[in-house]
């Protein structure tokens, strides 16, 4: 997949679209809820189906737990997004205050913030080492950029695609 | 001479006005606000309109600080409120109801984090004990949301179940979940899982009856 060169607004290519952004922030385990909901809303605002909108509020679910999780504060953004040719999608940011790990690395089901996942270890661990890449597989593109001590974990999505399979999209 | 007289006096009288602000513009600082300058000037005088000002000014701050002071209270009420609606929302506890000889069925409703699925695991492999139960059954028709933490919860929970020698059954995954489940990369082909409780029973029922038979 060609990756344009960063912007410092972004990818290039994929301006702002009409819908107001949406922020929730994410200071304690309530945010689960909320993320999510404000999630389900937006998306279905959007026009996604029904199908898909619950898929975005998995990878919302994962996005926040993940904050939670390893970066304690943070938040999410919503916001509407166009592709070059036209077409509408969902950016959903998930901005924490932890710095930068290896996105590639995390990818990889099995593997969590601290390395591979021994199984024997399973119980010590916070997971199962599947949410990001049940995010990927949930999307159309992810990115990870730091941001000040922190860094933005950028989600994208766009209409017209039917329901993922079950091989990374990545 | 006279002259000269005149803005010596002025210069004392101006220094000791503002000696006076001084004071009041201190213990303002300090934080008291109900302080106010006395004027006893007529209303023509050139400082008046600057006392009157003063004065305005401390009555604005007075007024802002009990503002802030309710809110304070308000917030503090408001907080309150939230943490006995959260021991409220605990409460609502998961029950773990019986529904055969030996099967004992979980229902999970709405958001699992860790501290309900902690508590939810212990209550379930206490009653599997107290109980005899051979069989449990964790229904997850009130869940909305399969992420992978959710998934790990019920995973975790499921191998609970089976250290202590019993079956564990997932139960209500509608065709959504199953979906996204699968989308998704978890693996959950270490549980067993049924379409409806009815058919988790009826299964294990039939079981139960073949083995009867066969004793």
């Amino acid at each position: 997949m060609k990756t344009p060169p960063p912007s410092k607004e972004g990818i290039a290519g994929i301006a702002a679209g009409p819908l107001s952004p949406l922020r929730c922030s994410v200071t304690h385990d309530s945010a689960v809820f909320a993320a999510r909901s404000m999630g389900r809303g937006f998306a279905a605002q959007l026009g996604f189906d029904r199908e898909v909108v619950e898929e975005l509020v998995v990878v919302v679910s994962e996005l926040t737990s993940n904050i939670l999780k390893y970066g304690r504060r943070g938040h999410i953004e919503f916001s509407e997004i166009r592709r070059d040719d036209g077409v509408r999608g969902i950016s959903i940011v998930a901005a924490d205050e932890t710095p930068p790990f290896d996105l590639q690395g995390s990818l990889r089901d099995g593997y969590d913030a601290k390395g591979k996942l021994d199984p024997a270890l399973v119980f010590g661990r916070g997971g199962i080492g599947a949410g990001l890449g049940a995010i990927a597989r949930l999307s159309d593109r992810i990115e990870l950029e730091p941001d000040g001590v922190g860094k933005r974990i950028i989600v994208r999505r766009f209409l017209g695609r039917p329901r993922r399979g079950s091989s990374p999209g990545f | 001479m006279a002259e000269r007289e005149t803005t010596g006096d002025l210069a004392t009288m101006m220094l000791d006005r503002i000696a006076d602000i001084l004071v009041v513009v201190a213990d303002v600082g300090s934080g008291d606000y109900s302080t106010r300058i006395k004027s006893d000037l007529p209303p023509d005088h050139a400082l008046t309109t600057l006392y009157e000002g003063i004065n305005q000014m401390i009555e604005s701050l007075q007024r802002e600080q009990q503002r802030s002071t309710t809110y304070q209270a308000e917030l503090e009420e408001k907080l309150a409120t939230i943490e006995v609606q959260r021991a409220a929302i605990r409460e609502l506890s998961t029950p773990i109801i019986e529904v055969w000889e030996g099967v004992l069925c979980l229902p999970v409703v709405g958001v699992l984090d860790s501290t309900r699925s902690a508590e939810m695991t212990e209550a379930l492999l206490t009653a599997i004990v107290e109980k005899k139960a051979d069989c449990a059954i964790i229904d997850i028709t009130g869940i909305q949301v399969m992420d992978t933490g959710t998934a790990d919860h019920f995973l975790r929970m499921a191998r609970a179940v089976r250290l202590l020698g019993a079956t564990c059954l997932l139960t209500g995954i509608n065709p959504a979940i199953a979906q996204t489940i699968i989308h998704m990369g978890v693996d959950l082909s270490g549980v067993i899982t049924h379409r409806t409780m009815r058919n988790a029973l009826q299964g294990h029922v039939q079981r139960y009856f073949r083995r009867e038979d066969e004793d």
